[in-house]
């Protein structure tokens, strides 16, 4: 009997957890949820000002900028759209031009899309998977995978 | 592959031995023979999917002993470059090896490194022709711009061999890029004169100095807010500067560079008689220049090249 | 030849386990003499096979042998010697061997060392690992074998990523390894006892050494990668909650659970069922966190590759453990019995809710990381989920438990514990819990921050407390247990206290320097002296001279290297380490201004106190290792006893 409403007891408890891990989980992801658009996507769907998202595509050859004062400006693109992204930290190491990129931050009032995240790839066979993705869907890039 | 053979079925035949042992003496007799069997099978067939018994192994030493024996020229591109990383490996004080190198890795495009290896060489002993190179490297480092290290490279490089042609055609190329047309001009024609003729470079950088020199002088910006408004007529605009040219060179104060202009553009657009009358005026007015008329030699027979095909 | 051998080598563990398997699970079902002692030499012949083989690609690694296709991917002739071994398991198919040497090794030292007065349950854990050695050893032999040749030899072979040329990653993989593989022992040990029917105390104490061997291993190598990340990454950070991390962190709080909820069963019967089913998970998550690392699923910050028919290789491996184990545990969880039951404040009642706790940060940690792979399922793509999400659902949770640890210790087993003194002591390490909050509120941390440095400044009063109250054990064993507790839980303390520090940190300063210039941050001023080359065998570099003052004059020698074989840029930061924290300074691009100077790109953070984090992580490690001490010893005591 004893051991019995004890164990009750620890289920309750592993209940009220439980509770609160989905309840804390649902909340927290409402907020940390960071969705991906690919350039074409950002010119049909136009996502707000502010509103945090992640944009994929291949950095557009020539188009990197170095002010003298730090930071770095470039555009990123699909083939078919095109983004001006502007970003005040240092470049990753991977980070090249005409290569696959992912940058995280939000679009501000001057059109333009501020980042605070670049993410490079970390080897030469590796694309961010939503990257080639976006680019598969714009016919820019036959990778393996598909056909 | 004999011996490879012999290998495996040893080791196939020790390690399952070493398993199967404990079944020696059970019954049925056959029970420890067909698991051995079984087991060298599964080892077999797994090892087959995929083995390359055939294909012998190249350890690196055997592979650099290989490339040493062979002729260089009977190698590709990326085999010639590791045999002279090979020779510096075991000697890194071979400047004329480095310098080989760097000028290999500087056709393929690999700057940054043909640069670190010119200045290897140059360490170990100056040369003018590797100074030459260190500064054409740099160069198409910087997207064709002569810089201060570039020209750093060509001034020691012509102090040590005055003879060298590279130098001052790029010293000349620095000051055409700096917007001193004048100075270039001055500079690329001494240097013209100055070549033998039977110096090849001589005609190749005379044909370079001619495409550059009769570029047409223009602003870009204004070209292209011309473009973009609505009556643009290219040929008009063409027109426009043949007459001011006309003019200047009947005026008497065209500069070299002008005459060449003028021939230039009337080749283009065909007008081949044209062209020669320019020619003849350029021809008449730098008579005493040898440079000026190195360049209008090579212009006139290749303007009547171009009128025997035309014909 | 030495390739096609190293091959052969492979292939034959792979039937040598297949013998394991078979003999194992006939000398358990028949008691067979021979059979048992098959089953033992297949499992060493098979470790003395992989681990040849692992030595054979070694030597094809020292002589650059370019023929085979793995040794081109990632070597090359000027790479120094250290790195030319550290390579035969930098790479995907060279750490598959190294995974399965682990394999087969933990497979012989089952055969060899486990549960000598129950062979019965022993055969069947050995039979058991031998299905997994099949199982990896197959995926090894088939889709990733790292003896595959090339028959166009490359003069020169394509060198190993140049941010994995690193002392820390050159060591972090085997650690890892250790810890996931170590935990195949728990697995196969847990599902054995499961065939046989044993009761739950027997497969908790079966396993419990093992859990704890494979958990500190696991920390250790969770630990050298956070340290990697955080130097060679150059960001500045050491926990992203990146899924490839995560992949690390799910099995460590399972067997972290494991090695908590197993003493429990063993002391009094209770939770048998749970642990049994966590020893089944944690070797699961193992293989998750290869899958995750290994198929590129994820957009990650480490994604080493991407190749997703591996990854359904490793994903088809999961399934039949995870579906394997659990469909066993669901029907013969039964015979596992139950516990002698306890009280709500004995010591079992906290482990059980400490359990909950870690169980809970698993499954949010686990949500969120598949989150993006459910949601692609259906058919949205590109969701990410952010770090804000894992910290705040793994805070609470891991401060409830600082909150909890503490009292544990001073519980009896089973009876209700609760008394005066107790409550009195543990009024007394509010106090402390309110200077460590007052810290954390002086150096301007965050409320969640405050709260959890305050839970941490109590949890460490009691951890000093349980190591007084407790000094009067009698007995080697019992002291080295009591320090592994001691020193694991101060550690814990200490990471807990470093991510609070860590979490007060300012962002990072990055201008582009000329020589001569300055940038200015609270307490430093860094000059920019000069940057000179300074070339390494594989690489070209840049070196920047960074004068620092603060009172004294230091100096920094920031890197970025160029390895022109991989063609790939990387940066070596320079790091001053002092008691307030480290000065970390990395150096950028150079890039030309107008007037024709050139100007480097040099960022500069303070990350307060970081050394925290490394003591708690050796001090963890160094717990584990006492406690793993302390239970050998009273083993062997009471087996000259009985």
């Amino acid at each position: 009997m004893r051991a019995r409403s004890q164990r009750l007891i620890m289920v309750a408890i592993a209940g009220v957890i439980l509770v609160a891990a989905v309840g804390l989980a649902l909340i927290a992801l409402r907020d940390a949820i960071v969705l991906f658009y690919s350039p074409s996507e950002v010119a049909a769907e136009h996502p707000g000002f502010g509103e945090r998202i992640r944009i994929g595509g291949l950095v557009e050859d020539g188009s990197v900028e170095r002010p003298a004062e730090g930071g770095a400006n470039f555009v990123v693109t699909d083939g078919a759209a095109t983004i001006r992204v502007v970003y005040d930290g240092s470049l990753p190491d991977l980070f090249r031009e005409g290569q696959g990129v992912v940058v995280e931050g939000a679009f501000i009032p001057s059109g333009d899309f501020e980042a605070s995240t670049v993410l490079a790839k970390h080897d030469e066979t590796y694309m961010p998977p939503e990257v080639a993705e976006a680019l598969r869907e714009s016919g820019v890039w036959q990778g393996e995978g598909e056909q | 592959m004999i011996l490879l053979a012999i290998i495996l079925a040893v080791t196939a035949f020790v390690f399952a031995g070493f398993a199967v042992w404990p079944a020696a003496r059970l019954r049925p007799r056959w029970l420890a023979p067909s698991i051995l069997a079984g087991l060298a099978g599964v080892a077999g067939a797994t090892y087959f999917a995929g083995a390359q018994p055939q294909a012998p192994g190249v350890p690196y030493q055997q592979a650099a002993a290989e490339r040493m024996a062979t002729n260089p020229e009977a190698l590709g591109q990326a085999a010639q470059m590791e045999r002279l990383r090979d020779i510096l490996r075991t000697d890194e004080t071979d400047a004329a090896a480095w310098a080989q190198l760097g000028r290999m890795l500087a056709r393929s495009e690999r700057e940054l490194e043909a640069i670190n290896a010119f200045q290897r060489s140059l360490r170990l002993e100056l040369n003018a022709r590797t100074l030459s190179d260190l500064g054409q490297t740099f160069i198409n480092l910087n997207d064709g711009q002569v810089t201060d290290e570039a020209r750093a490279a060509f001034e020691e490089a012509q102090r040590m061999d005055a003879a060298l042609p590279e130098p001052g055609f790029f010293f000349g190329l620095q000051a055409f890029q700096s917007g001193d047309i004048d100075a270039a001009e001055t500079i690329w024609l001494d240097l013209i004169a100055r070549l033998d003729d039977r110096d090849p470079y001589k005609i190749l950088i005379s044909e370079q100095v001619f495409q550059l020199l009769s570029q047409p002088q223009v602003n870009a910006e204004a070209v292209e807010a011309a473009a973009a408004s609505e009556d643009f007529d290219p040929r008009q605009r063409i027109a426009d500067m043949v007459q001011r040219l006309e003019a200047r060179v009947a005026a008497g104060d065209a500069g070299f560079a002008d005459h060449l202009r003028l021939i230039r553009v009337r080749g283009m657009l065909g007008d081949n008689e044209g062209g020669m009358d320019a020619l003849q005026a350029a021809r008449d007015r730098f008579a005493e220049r040898e440079g000026a008329m190195t360049i209008l030699d090579l212009l006139a027979a290749a303007l009547q090249t171009d009128e025997g095909q035309g014909e | 030849m030495i390739a096609e051998i190293g091959r052969f080598l492979v292939a034959l563990a792979f039937a040598l386990s297949i013998l394991q398997l078979l003999s194992g699970w006939r000398a358990a079902s028949t008691g067979s003499a021979p059979a048992m002692r098959i089953a033992a030499r297949s499992a060493y012949g098979a470790l003395a096979a992989a681990v040849i083989a692992f030595g054979l690609l070694i030597i094809l690694f020292l002589q650059s042998d370019f023929s085979v296709a793995y040794v081109a991917g990632h070597s090359h002739v000027d790479k120094p010697l250290f790195y030319k071994i550290a390579a035969a398991w930098g790479g995907h198919e060279g750490s598959m061997l190294l995974w399965c040497v682990m394999l087969v090794g933990v497979g012989a030292a089952l055969a060899r060392f486990a549960l000598r007065q129950d062979e019965q349950l022993k055969n069947r854990a050995v039979s058991i690992q031998g299905g997994l050695q099949i199982l990896f050893l197959g995926f090894l032999a088939f889709a990733s074998n790292p003896f595959d040749r090339l028959l166009d030899v490359p003069v020169q072979g394509a060198d190993l990523n140049p941010i994995l040329q690193d002392p820390a990653l050159a060591i972090h993989p085997p650690t890892l390894y250790i810890g996931y593989v170590g935990l195949s022992a728990a697995f196969s040990l847990a599902v054995a006892g499961l065939i046989e029917g044993r009761g739950g105390r027997a497969i908790a104490a079966a396993l419990r050494p093992w859990s704890l061997f494979a958990w500190t291993a696991l920390t250790a190598g969770i630990a050298l990668g956070a340290w990697w990340a955080y130097y060679e990454l150059g960001w500045g950070g050491w926990w992203f909650w990146d899924p490839v991390e995560n992949a690390s962190f799910m099995p460590w709080l399972v067997a972290a659970a494991l090695i908590h909820s197993a003493i429990a069963t063993e002391k009094s019967g209770n939770f048998a069922g749970w642990t049994a089913f966590l020893a089944i998970m944690a070797f699961t998550m193992s293989t998750m966190g290869a899958f995750l690392v290994r198929s590129g699923v994820l957009t990650s910050v480490h994604a080493f590759a991407l190749d997703p028919e591996r990854g359904l290789w490793i994903l088809g491996i999961m399934t039949i453990l995870a579906g394997g184990g659990l469909t066993l545990f669901a029907f013969r969880s039964g015979r596992l019995g139950h516990g002698d039951g306890f009280a709500l404040t004995s010591r079992e009642a906290f482990i059980g809710v400490n359990n909950l706790l870690l169980a809970a940060v698993a499954g949010t940690v686990l949500f969120g990381t598949l989150y993006p792979l459910v949601m692609t399922a259906f058919g949205v793509s590109g969701v990410s989920v952010g770090a804000a999400y894992f910290n705040a659902t793994a805070t609470p949770f891991l401060a409830a438990l600082l909150i909890l640890l503490p009292i544990a210790p001073f519980l009896p087993w089973k009876k209700d514990g609760f008394s005066r003194r107790l409550a009195v002591r543990s009024t007394l390490w509010i106090l402390p819990g309110v200077l460590a909050g007052l810290w954390a509120f002086l150096i301007e941390a965050s409320p969640v921050a405050i709260a959890a440095a305050a839970f941490a400044g109590w949890t460490l009063a009691g951890v000093v407390t349980d190591l007084w109250y407790h000094r009067v054990l009698q007995g080697a064993a019992a002291r080295f247990s009591l320090t592994g507790r001691v020193l694991a839980h101060a550690g814990v303390v200490a990471v807990a206290l470093g991510a609070v520090a860590d979490s007060t940190g300012r962002p990072e300063t990055v201008r582009a320097l000329a020589e001569g210039e300055q940038i200015e941050i609270p307490g430093f001023t860094l000059t920019l002296d000069g940057v000179r080359r300074a070339d390494g065998p594989n690489y070209l570099a840049d070196e920047a001279r960074i004068v620092v003052e603060n009172g004294r004059v230091s100096e920094l020698l920031p890197q970025r290297r160029y390895y022109a074989a991989a063609d790939t840029t990387t940066r070596e930061v320079a790091i001053r380490s002092g008691l307030g924290g480290d000065l970390y300074v990395s150096l950028g691009e150079p890039r030309a201004r107008d007037s024709g100077e050139i100007a480097y790109e040099v960022r500069v953070t303070f990350n307060p106190m970081v050394w925290l984090l490394g003591l708690g992580a050796i001090m963890i490690v160094l717990g584990g290792t006492s406690a793993s001490i302390g239970r050998a010893m009273s083993r062997r005591q009471k087996g000259m006893v009985s």
